[in-house]
């Protein structure tokens, strides 16, 4: 054995070893397609081997031919395998160019296999001596096909694609892409020293499968990198995962939620986590099922899926974005609100498809989004969207069952099953409550649900079930039962059997319906009907029906009577038939007919000629009456009042004689009223005339008074104005002091003018003019009017107002006249005493809560004896310029109000006047 | 002594003693106001030449009796009386008590000045 065969031998031992072990490894991993590329790749370089093998020793140059064209497919074949390889270490997503290549090489390969060989036809084997003395066997060939160059250039773009892969691959993971690329670099070695080799074909022997061997093992300690990082992932994401799936494997309903959502944020480290429904009515409304953030639980949230990133998710498949969600999504201000960055998603679907809604993860940083994670998603996906179904059927059975609930409840109706097998009674919550026992007291037996049921009625209900078990038809019929209280209840029952596939009877099911209420309004109307009866019957009026074409319907006995019949008699028939000589029956026929027309009552008293021909006098009212069937009859009822009907007519001739006498004495009083009145208008006019007499009079006594009053301040205007005159023309002046002087003339100004308005009150003749005033407010302005007479009479006053009076219904210009007249001649009085004993004393009061009282009191001498007896006589006067009409005017005035004025002498000296307003009566008058 | 005559204004109207005082005042004269007669007898101070502006009609003391007691005094001054009633009977009555003029207001305040005027020339004080 030589060098060089051993050397190749072994390859081809290495190769095959290999190729069987990763064929077992591959089957056993479950068809990675990794393994099963490494296997081929083995055995296509234990053939190349082979076929090296086959060149070295052959002893003519047909014997080269064989194995040389094989060597061309071979690595025709290598090159295709290693692609995919590179295709499935690198990850680098180029599958067109991958199976694009494959197949061109395999197609090649074929060919090449089947025609002409690439490298030329051999024509001669020369034979080579090498260095270490063995002799191996060279072909000569001939000039090579043009499509070798081709062939070259795929398995050249092969080993670029090697190095672009590397590069990629360096990108993610410096340690693979290197090593990648020193094996794409040991590939290239090899397939340029082949080609070297090919070329120069005279110097060196094929190397065969031996010079892929750098590659092979670089590549396989990539693989080997690969799988060991791929099963610490996988590790990680267990350790990572297992907490979820510990906390959420047990639970179920909302507690599944809430756990989920936790976990989720602790296992896939993101800071919120939703699980989120879709409404089922509105594709657009979402409402979390639970949501979380750190490991935290939330409040439920609802939003409008539109221009979220949820949107993109339901009812599709997994989405994630890694950065930016809120650039792409600016319209979801949750997003903005959250911070996020960063949003994985996955759709929750029904065991039918139909999408439920979603989990979404969100974060501030890339989520991981390795395929494990996804993966996991998934899983959990599938778990929570069945346990959203579930739930969601929970839901709905439970509002069914509610719904059924509250039916029973509104309808009364309880429901109840016999299982006739297991002899057991199930009874509905409202059965129960029908029966007014609590639910849970319920004993489901036959016997004891008997038990309630009325001893009357129980075997008669006991005999009905047994034959609708026995004809298997519907049980139909009312009951009574007993409450515990002892309560008696009528229901009504319906109960059908159930039976089972071979017709056998398994079960009987049915309702029962709590009619008592209605039992009892029918035997209250039966009542009524039968108290109604005896009326009708025991009225002394005739009651009756007719229809429209005269028919009596119905008529009571003693209208029979009244024919001389039984009610059995008339019915069916019509008036004329049953008292052919009634002359007004025609006219009955026609108010009949009305009242059914217009549907309006008649209401008169008529004449009627009995069949014995007398004459009776009715008192008839025919309403229209709404039969059950929708037609309209009459009913009438007709009262005798022939015995009334003659006594009014007594009574009429008795009245229209009495009213005649009225109305003859009506005439002479009215007369004798408009006299009085004209009277009582003309005293009423005198006296107002009178009294704007003594107003005029006492006004011009009080006129010096008035003109100094008045003088005052138009002399102070006039100094004014004249200074301001002055000041102005000398030019020397202070505008402060102008305006001083200018405001003080407008002052007085408006002085005089207060002073006019007051008097001229008085003065103008007004009709009496009643209105709600307060006593105290005329007093003050009274004493205004006569400041100036009390200044100058050098009197005191003194005042002595009741606050909080109520005030009173009067005129105010006339008893503002009074107290004028009163406080006037108090003054009058006082100037016959010395000063320091002129006190003029004004007071008001309430009296008993009735009447407000005003008293003027002086310190004056008092009256002279001989006027006493006279006070209140018109034209008597002490006062050498009097009328005389003070006191008298201010009398009828205060007792035109339905006051009282008196006067009385306080002891040694003075004299009070006093007069009373009354309240309630003021409106009155 | 001072230039300005001095003129006593006694009125119990607060607005007549003040527009008599600013009137007075534009005229050069000195004015002293009393809102009363027992003010006037109480607070006056004698002094040279000096007229009394009076009202007739005051409470408590009126303008006749102040000019009666003023009488008894002895200390008689050239007078105007102003009145509001303006009883032409008392002119003649009230003569005797050195009484220069009776104005009845409102009167002409140009006659009220001259008045004055007619009256300083028969004041005790002019003669100093």
């Amino acid at each position: 054995m030589t060098p060089y065969l051993l050397v190749n031998s072994a390859a081809v031992g290495f190769y095959t070893c290999a190729a069987l072990y990763l064929l077992c490894v591959w089957w056993v991993s479950r068809y990675e397609r990794l393994l099963l590329l490494f296997a081929t790749h083995c055995a296509v370089l234990s053939l190349l081997s082979i076929a090296a093998l086959g060149i070295a020793t052959a002893q003519t140059p047909e014997d080269c031919q064989g194995p040389l064209n094989a060597r061309t497919t071979l690595v025709v074949l290598i090159m295709a395998t290693v692609a995919q390889m590179i295709d499935a270490i690198s990850g680098l997503r180029a599958k067109w160019f991958v199976w694009g290549v494959t197949g061109l090489f395999l197609t090649i390969g074929l060919v090449n296999l089947v025609f002409a060989p690439p490298n030329g036809t051999v024509i001669a084997i020369e034979r080579l001596e090498l260095p270490w003395g063995e002799i191996v066997t060279i072909p000569i060939r001939g000039r090579p096909g043009w499509w070798i160059g081709p062939i070259y250039g795929m398995v050249f773009a092969v080993q670029i694609y090697g190095l672009i892969a590397a590069w990629f691959l360096w990108l993610r993971d410096r340690a693979a892409g290197g090593l990648l690329a020193l094996a794409s670099t040991a590939l290239l070695v090899a397939t340029v020293a082949s080609s070297l080799i090919d070329v120069l074909r005279r110097q060196s022997p094929y190397p065969g499968g031996i010079v892929y061997v750098p590659w092979l093992a670089l590549v396989m300690m990539l693989v080997a990198r690969q799988y060991r990082q791929r099963t610490d992932l996988g590790r990680a994401h267990q350790q990572r995962f297992q907490p979820l799936l510990e906390a959420i494997r047990r639970v179920t309903g909302k507690e599944f939620f809430s756990s989920l959502a936790v976990s989720l944020t602790q296992a896939c480290d993101v800071e919120f986590a939703l699980v989120v429904r879709v409404d089922p009515a509105d594709p657009n409304l979402a409402r979390t099922v639970s949501a979380a953030r750190r490991g935290q639980l939330l409040s439920e949230l609802t939003y409008d899926l539109r221009n979220t990133p949820c949107e993109n998710v339901i009812n599709k498949t997994l989405c994630y974005y890694p950065s930016g969600i809120q650039k792409k999504f600016p319209l979801d201000k949750d997003l903005s609100e959250m911070g996020a960055e960063s949003y994985m998603g996955v759709p929750l679907f029904s065991s039918s498809r139909k999408p439920l809604g979603l989990i979404a993860l969100i974060h501030t940083a890339p989520i991981d989004s390795s395929e494990q994670a996804r993966a996991f998603l998934e899983i959990v996906a599938a778990r929570a969207g069945a346990e959203l179904e579930r739930e969601t059927a929970e839901e709905a059975l439970r509002e069914s069952e509610t719904f059924l609930r509250m039916s029973q409840e509104a309808g009364r109706c309880g429901s109840w099953e016999w299982d006739l097998e297991n002899h057991r009674v199930k009874w509905s919550d409202e059965m129960c409550r029908i029966h007014d026992i609590r639910p849970e007291e319920f004993v489901g037996t036959p016997e004891e649900t008997a038990k309630f049921v009325h001893p009357d009625d129980l075997p008669k209900l006991q005999k009905m079930t047994r034959e609708m078990i026995q004809t298997k038809q519907f049980l139909d019929m009312e009951y009574r039962i007993l409450r515990p209280s002892g309560e008696e209840r009528n229901l009504w029952g319906r109960g059908k059997v159930v039976q089972d596939g071979t017709g056998r009877i398994v079960r009987v099911v049915g309702t029962s319906l709590d009619i008592t209420e209605r039992k009892q309004a029918e035997l209250a109307l039966e009542d009524a009907r039968s108290f109604l009866q005896l009326v009708v019957d025991a009225s002394p009026s005739m009651i009756f029906v007719k229809d429209g074409d005269g028919k009596v319907l119905f008529i009571n006995q003693f209208a029979a009577r009244y024919y001389g019949m039984t009610p059995e008699q008339i019915i069916a028939r019509t008036t004329e038939e049953v008292h052919p000589a009634s002359q007004e029956s025609e006219q009955f026929m026609k108010d009949d007919l009305e009242v059914i027309r217009t549907g309006k009552r008649i209401d008169r008293e008529e004449m009627n000629t009995a069949p014995d021909g007398t004459e009776h006098w009715f008192h008839t009212i025919k309403v229209p009456l709404l039969k059950s069937d929708g037609g309209i009859a009459v009913l009438g009822i007709a009262t005798e009042i022939t015995e009334r009907k003659h006594a009014d007519q007594a009574l009429r001739r008795a009245h229209d004689e009495l009213e005649q006498r009225v109305a003859q004495r009506t005439a002479e009083l009215s007369n004798e009223i408009l006299e009085r009145k004209r009277v009582e208008e003309q005293n009423r006019r005198l006296q107002n005339e009178l009294a704007h007499v003594n107003r005029l009079s006492t006004l011009g006594e009080m006129g010096t008074g008035l003109a100094h009053e008045l003088n005052q301040p138009l002399a102070a205007v006039v100094s004014y104005a004249s200074a301001l005159e002055h000041l102005v023309s000398s030019g020397r002046f202070e505008a402060q002091q102008v305006a001083a002087a200018g405001q003080a003339a407008a002052a007085q100004a408006l002085r005089a003018a207060e002073i006019v308005r007051r008097w001229r009150a008085l003065v103008r003749k007004h009709a009496p003019q009643r209105a709600w005033v307060e006593m105290n407010t005329l007093v003050n302005e009274v004493l205004t009017l006569l400041q100036n007479e009390i200044l100058l009479s050098n009197c005191r006053l003194d005042r002595d107002l009741a606050s909080n009076l109520p005030e009173v219904y009067a005129d105010g210009i006339q008893i503002q006249q009074v107290l004028l007249n009163l406080a006037r001649n108090a003054i009058e009085a006082l100037q016959d005493v010395p000063q320091p004993q002129r006190l003029l004393r004004i007071r008001t009061c309430l009296v008993d809560g009735q009447a407000v009282q005003v008293n003027v009191t002086d310190t004056g001498p008092g009256f002279k004896p001989e006027i006493v007896s006279q006070l209140f006589e018109s034209f008597v006067t002490s006062k050498p310029n009097g009328l005389g009409l003070g006191l008298v005017i201010s009398r009828s005035i205060v007792e035109a109000h339905g006051g009282k004025l008196w006067t009385k002498t306080n002891g040694t000296s003075g004299v009070t006047c006093c007069f009373t307003l009354p309240l309630a009566s003021g409106r009155a008058t | 002594m001072t230039a300005e005559p001095l003129v006593y204004v006694v009125d119990d109207d607060d607005a007549v003693r003040d527009a008599l005082r600013l009137l007075l005042c534009c005229h050069g004269m000195h004015v002293e106001p009393f809102a009363s007669a027992r003010e006037f007898l109480q607070r006056r101070k004698p002094a040279g030449a000096a007229c009394l502006i009076l009202d007739e009609r005051m409470p408590d003391l009126s303008g006749i009796e102040l000019l009666q007691l003023l009488r008894k005094q002895g200390a008689s001054l050239p007078t105007i009386l102003i009145s509001g009633h303006g009883e032409p009977g008392l002119t003649e009555s009230v003569s005797e008590f050195g009484v220069v003029a009776f104005l009845a207001k409102p009167f002409h305040p140009n006659m009220l000045v001259t008045s004055i005027r007619k009256a300083m020339e028969l004041a005790p004080g002019q003669a100093d």
